[in-house]
């Protein structure tokens, strides 16, 4: 009698001072990235994304970072380094890195922040299920190209020679649908065009050489990560054979080129970390919808229009975010 | 506790009820107070949840509404230089930079044909004319009432809404936008309830267009199957209805939650807000365990209260109950603390008196056995003083006799005389044994006897018992065997003898035909020694009377006169003095076994050779004895007794007349034979030492003494001159003369005849 009362007082007591303490998980999640160069493992906006949703680097995240020495082809060496490592999960800040990643493992989930199309990049079965362990952020819409010309042809309304700077690294399917589309938005703005094929460096200089021989009046960069890394050697040759230019990566125009319609890049890194917290929590890759950009930018560099003898619209005034002197 | 209070004390009575009271009391009060605070949070959560719901409705309507304004900017007429496509698309761009969320706009006019299309993403289009009019989002927006088309998904993926704006009466065509909802997010995402709870908002179809987690939203969420949202959709909730209870509603993963919401009236869509049960109830959780925690402390506190209000009020009714029960157990001097004022107290105070008048007859009761217990002891001592008196009373005449009939036996002529001389001869010996027999009891009774134990052979003692008893044994007819036995036996040989003497006689008397067999049985460190007979045997409830005084088994055609029946008294107290007890095993009609227990011995080292019998004749011839007795008869018995025996005798009353004889006579006697207690202060100890004085030589001398009473004897003994007891069998006291007179004669210079220890023990046994 008295034991059964003791034991219930027993268990009475323990619910009552059970204390709310929420058991901290002290692990340390390892997160993988991938650059093309040491300067790409630095990835401030990242860092600074996963600071804001409330992690310490050090103490509850390291970045296990592999790069491959600033050569493309280096990268599935990166990665297959870093998936020995066996992180938490890959960070693919470029599609060529998430390319790289994709060879190096299928189980391992990776963000990606994919320039090109993620679906016909084979990285995802649609954009709102991915189905795979790869999941992310695009800075890529198909109408995009149509509206780049839109964009040029109204900076530079007598242009009628479009030269399509291509890249050997694009997979030749997403080459196809790229020149696909722009050749088709370029017949719309009555232009013809010349497609490039440029890997860099001096290659592109002879390429720029073919353009002139070609009378190529405007120039067309596709959206391939490749001509981030060469946007300041672009922006020179193209200001060099007064080619009237539109890339979609935004600094380009601070770099001396004329004119980019694109996505702000580090917003991209940074909105990554969002889906490393959500996969460090537990999440699928696979069910997590890959997020489109909301708001293109479009920047203008007046001194290179200027140089060019162009004249800057209202239309494209009114749209610009930032016009630089 | 259990052991201080026994089961259904007053104290477990007084102590449940208490507890019940108390905590019956606390459970009671604290369990309501819980109901109602657990009700009246319950109702100001699902308030609070309410009005953020309400709060982010109205967030969401205003945004829209921004929106709207925003657009209808465009649609306005342009005073100035008209409303070309140009100046429209201008607008549109205005638009398309003012509001993010805008992703394309576009401008129809008065016809329904789109004039201007501006996009972020696709080809914009200035005057493309295509044909809308059939389109509800020319049919449908009228002025100051903008129509909002169903969400939508682009890429199956970004939600979004159509927002179709009508001019007032001096604009014209409609301006159509396509929102991204998904910049609605930042305003749910804003909206926290608690830790994890959220809103989210759904279209008028159930269809997820808002929610903090974007991923829920891009994946095209479907909530129409959860209840809170069936329920809200086919109510058409108006906006008032308020405090009614959301119910049990689910989150999508199937967790309860507390959820509220409120409709977007113009979008016709539903503002969710809904918090984890869990988490919700948290805070009521906390409560309820606090109040739990209160309670179990109150609970302690007042089984705490009710143990010592309990034990005050158990307590005096125990002390009263153990009070009573030690003035039961005759404690009457007890008395009982209870100071408590009540009726308790009173009653104490009357057990109190109570015992104190118990107390008082008690004590006259004590006094009175006191009075008696004193008279009784003087009585006793009246009694030893009357036996002590008598016995030295008793003694000398006894004494005086058995001198005169040896003398007489000495000197009958004729048959007759001599006949008659051993007639009285056995009567005075009779006497004497029977006198002795009582004064040894007396004596034992007063432990003036110590025994002397010492290591020594058996065998001797049982020699003795063979001398002693085989001629007489034989003179019945009977046979008498002693076992020899090489033991030896540690006890005092004396004692020892006189109890074995005792079973002997007691043996030989009882038996009338068979035999008497004594030997000795070796037991361990123990030897147990065996008298057994074939007399008539004691049957068993008289086995323990035979040790008392005067006792005797009914012996047929037995002359009583022949025993006293004083033998085993003596035997059992003597046996008792060694330490030992006399065991019997007897069956009427067949014999007794007695045996007597001692503890085995070791040889001794060096055994000292036997004193010499003292030889009688030849050392009292010629010898001259002084003899100092205040009894005349008594000095004219030794005198003659002493003639007999070949010596020469002087006799004296007392000190001064024994000097004088001492001068008188020729040369200093060979022994002085003085009776301790004379006449006058002197002692015959005393009288030896002044003789010894006058003779300047220690004469061999021997004290008699007719007192049995202890302290005397102690006295004669401490003197350090053999004793003798009255009456002394003339064989004795011839072989203590012979005796002296030896030693007198050995030393030129007599020293003294303290060697002679054997005299101061105790007289022989009676026999029976």
């Amino acid at each position: 009698m008295s034991r059964i009362c003791l034991l219930t007082l027993a268990v009475l007591i323990a619910w009552l001072t059970a204390p709310m303490t929420i058991a901290q998980d002290t692990d340390t999640a390892k997160v993988g990235l991938i650059g093309l160069d040491e300067r790409e493992c630095g990835n401030e906006p990242l860092r600074s994304g996963l600071r804001g949703l409330g992690y310490r680097e050090g103490e509850n995240f390291v970045i296990e970072c592999r790069h491959g020495g600033g050569r493309y082809d280096r990268l599935p060496l990166a990665a297959a380094e870093l998936v020995r490592a066996k992180p938490d999960v890959i960070v693919a800040p470029t599609h060529l890195a998430a390319a790289a990643a994709q060879r190096a493992t299928r189980h391992i989930p990776i963000v990606f922040v994919a320039t090109s199309d993620p679906v016909l990049g084979g990285f995802a079965a649609s954009l709102a299920r991915p189905g795979g362990n790869m999941t992310g952020v695009t800075c890529y819409a198909g109408e995009l190209t149509a509206k780049r010309l839109e964009l040029l042809k109204a900076v530079a309304p007598g242009i009628r020679r479009l030269a399509i700077l291509s890249s050997p690294y694009l997979t030749p399917r997403l080459k196809e649908v790229y020149i696909r589309e722009a050749a088709a938005a370029a017949k719309d703005l009555q232009m013809e065009t010349l497609v490039c094929e440029a890997s860099g460096g001096e290659d592109l200089e002879r390429k720029f050489d073919e353009m002139a021989a070609w009378k190529a009046d405007a120039l067309y960069i596709m959206p391939t990560v490749v001509f981030a890394y060469e946007a300041q050697q672009i922006a020179d040759l193209a200001r060099w054979h007064r080619l009237p230019t539109m890339h979609w990566y935004k600094p380009f125009a601070s770099l001396g080129g004329l004119m980019a319609y694109g996505v702000d890049y580090p917003t991209l890194q940074r909105h990554a970390a969002v889906y490393v917290d959500k996969i460090l929590k537990g999440s699928h890759p696979s069910d997590l919808p890959i997020e489109q950009p909301t708001h293109y930018q479009l920047v203008i560099n007046r001194e290179t229009a200027n140089e060019l003898g162009l004249a800057i619209p209202p239309s494209i005034a009114l749209r610009a975010d930032r016009i630089i002197e | 506790m259990r052991r201080l209070w026994p089961q259904g004390s007053l104290f477990h009575k007084y102590f449940a009820y208490f507890v019940l009271l108390v905590g019956g009391a606390l459970l009671a009060s604290t369990a309501t107070d819980l109901y109602f605070s657990h009700k009246e949070r319950r109702a100001a959560l699902v308030t609070l949840q309410r009005e953020k719901a309400l709060g982010a409705a109205v967030r969401i309507e205003q945004f829209v509404k921004d929106i709207e304004r925003q657009i209808g900017w465009t649609v306005l007429p342009n005073a100035s230089d008209g409303s070309t496509p140009d100046q429209r698309y201008l607008e549109l761009l205005k638009l398309l930079r003012q509001v993010p969320a805008i992703t394309d706009a576009s401008w129809l006019d008065a016809s329904g044909r789109e004039q201007v299309h501006a996009s972020r993403v696709s080809l914009d289009r200035v005057g493309s004319g295509r044909d809308r009019s059939g389109d509800r989002v020319f049919r449908e927006p009228k002025p100051g009432q903008p129509y909002f088309g169903p969400v939508y998904f682009r890429k199956d993926t970004e939600p979004y809404v159509t927002i179709a704006v009508a001019p007032g009466p001096d604009g014209e065509g409609v301006t159509v936008a396509e929102v991204n909802l998904k910049l609605v997010w930042d305003l749910v995402a804003r909206i926290g309830i608690g830790r994890t709870g959220h809103a989210y908002v759904v279209d008028g179809r159930g269809q997820l267009v808002s929610h903090p987690d974007i991923s829920r939203v891009l994946k095209k969420t479907d909530l129409s199957s959860l209840p809170q949202v069936r329920s809200a959709l086919a109510g058409s909730m108006p906006l008032g209805d308020g405090l009614k209870d959301p119910g049990p509603a689910r989150d999508l993963e199937g967790n309860a939650v507390l959820t509220a919401h409120a409709p977007i009236a113009e979008l016709g869509w539903l503002v969710f807000v809904e918090q984890p049960l869990s988490e919700a109830y948290a805070p009521l959780h906390a409560s309820v365990r606090r109040s739990g925690l209160l309670l179990l402390a109150a609970l302690a506190l007042s089984v705490l209260a009710s143990l010592l209000l309990a034990q005050r009020m158990a307590m005096p009714i125990r002390a009263l109950q153990q009070g009573a029960a030690r003035i039961g157990a005759g404690e009457l001097d007890h008395r009982m603390d209870v100071s408590t004022g009540d009726e308790l107290g009173q009653l104490a105070g009357e057990l109190n008196r109570m015992a104190a008048r118990l107390r008082e007859s008690y004590g006259d009761l004590e006094r009175k056995v006191a009075v008696r217990t004193q008279e009784l002891e003087l009585a006793n001592q009246a009694k030893t003083r009357f036996l002590r008196a008598a016995s030295h009373d008793l003694r000398q005449p006894i004494h005086a006799l058995g001198l005169f009939v040896d003398q007489l036996s000495a000197r009958a002529q004729d048959q007759e005389t001599r006949r008659i001389a051993t007639l009285a001869g056995v009567a005075v010996t009779n006497l004497q044994d029977l006198l002795d027999a009582v004064l040894d009891i007396s004596r034992l009774d007063a432990g003036v006897i110590a025994p002397v134990t010492a290591n020594f052979a058996i065998d001797s003692l049982l020699q003795r018992l063979d001398a002693a008893f085989a001629p007489s044994a034989k003179e019945k007819g009977l046979r008498f065997r002693v076992v020899p036995s090489r033991l030896f036996v540690y006890s005092d040989p004396v004692l020892l003898e006189r109890i074995l003497l005792n079973l002997a006689a007691n043996a030989v008397h009882y038996s009338e035909r068979g035999g008497i067999v004594i030997g000795c049985r070796r037991g361990g460190d123990r030897v147990r020694i065996l008298v057994c007979d074939t007399g008539i045997g004691i049957p068993a409830e008289q086995q323990q009377s035979i040790f008392e005084e005067f006792y005797q088994v009914a012996a047929q055609g037995r002359d009583h006169a022949q025993g006293l029946g004083l033998g085993l008294a003596i035997a059992a107290r003597l046996a008792r003095l060694l330490g030992c007890r006399i065991e019997v095993a007897s069956r009427p009609g067949r014999g007794s076994t007695f045996a007597v227990e001692v503890p085995r011995g070791v040889q001794p080292p060096t055994q000292a050779p036997a004193a010499p019998a003292p030889d009688a004749t030849d050392s009292l011839s010629g010898a001259l004895v002084l003899v100092v007795d205040d009894d005349a008869p008594i000095r004219d018995a030794m005198h003659t007794l002493l003639t007999q025996w070949g010596c020469t005798a002087a006799t004296a009353a007392n000190g001064e007349e024994a000097i004088a004889v001492l001068r008188r006579l020729e040369r200093v006697p060979d022994a002085i034979l003085a009776d301790y207690r004379l006449n006058g202060e002197e002692t015959g100890a005393q009288v030896i030492r002044r003789l010894h004085a006058v003779a300047r030589t220690e004469i061999p001398a021997a004290l008699i003494t007719g007192d049995a009473a202890p302290e005397s004897l102690h006295e004669a003994q401490a003197s350090g001159y053999p004793v003798l007891a009255k009456p002394v069998a003339p064989a004795k006291l011839r072989a203590l003369t012979a005796h002296l007179a030896s030693a007198s004669r050995k030393r030129p210079a007599p020293g003294a005849g303290k060697a002679q220890a054997a005299a101061d023990r105790p007289p022989a046994p009676t026999g029976s």
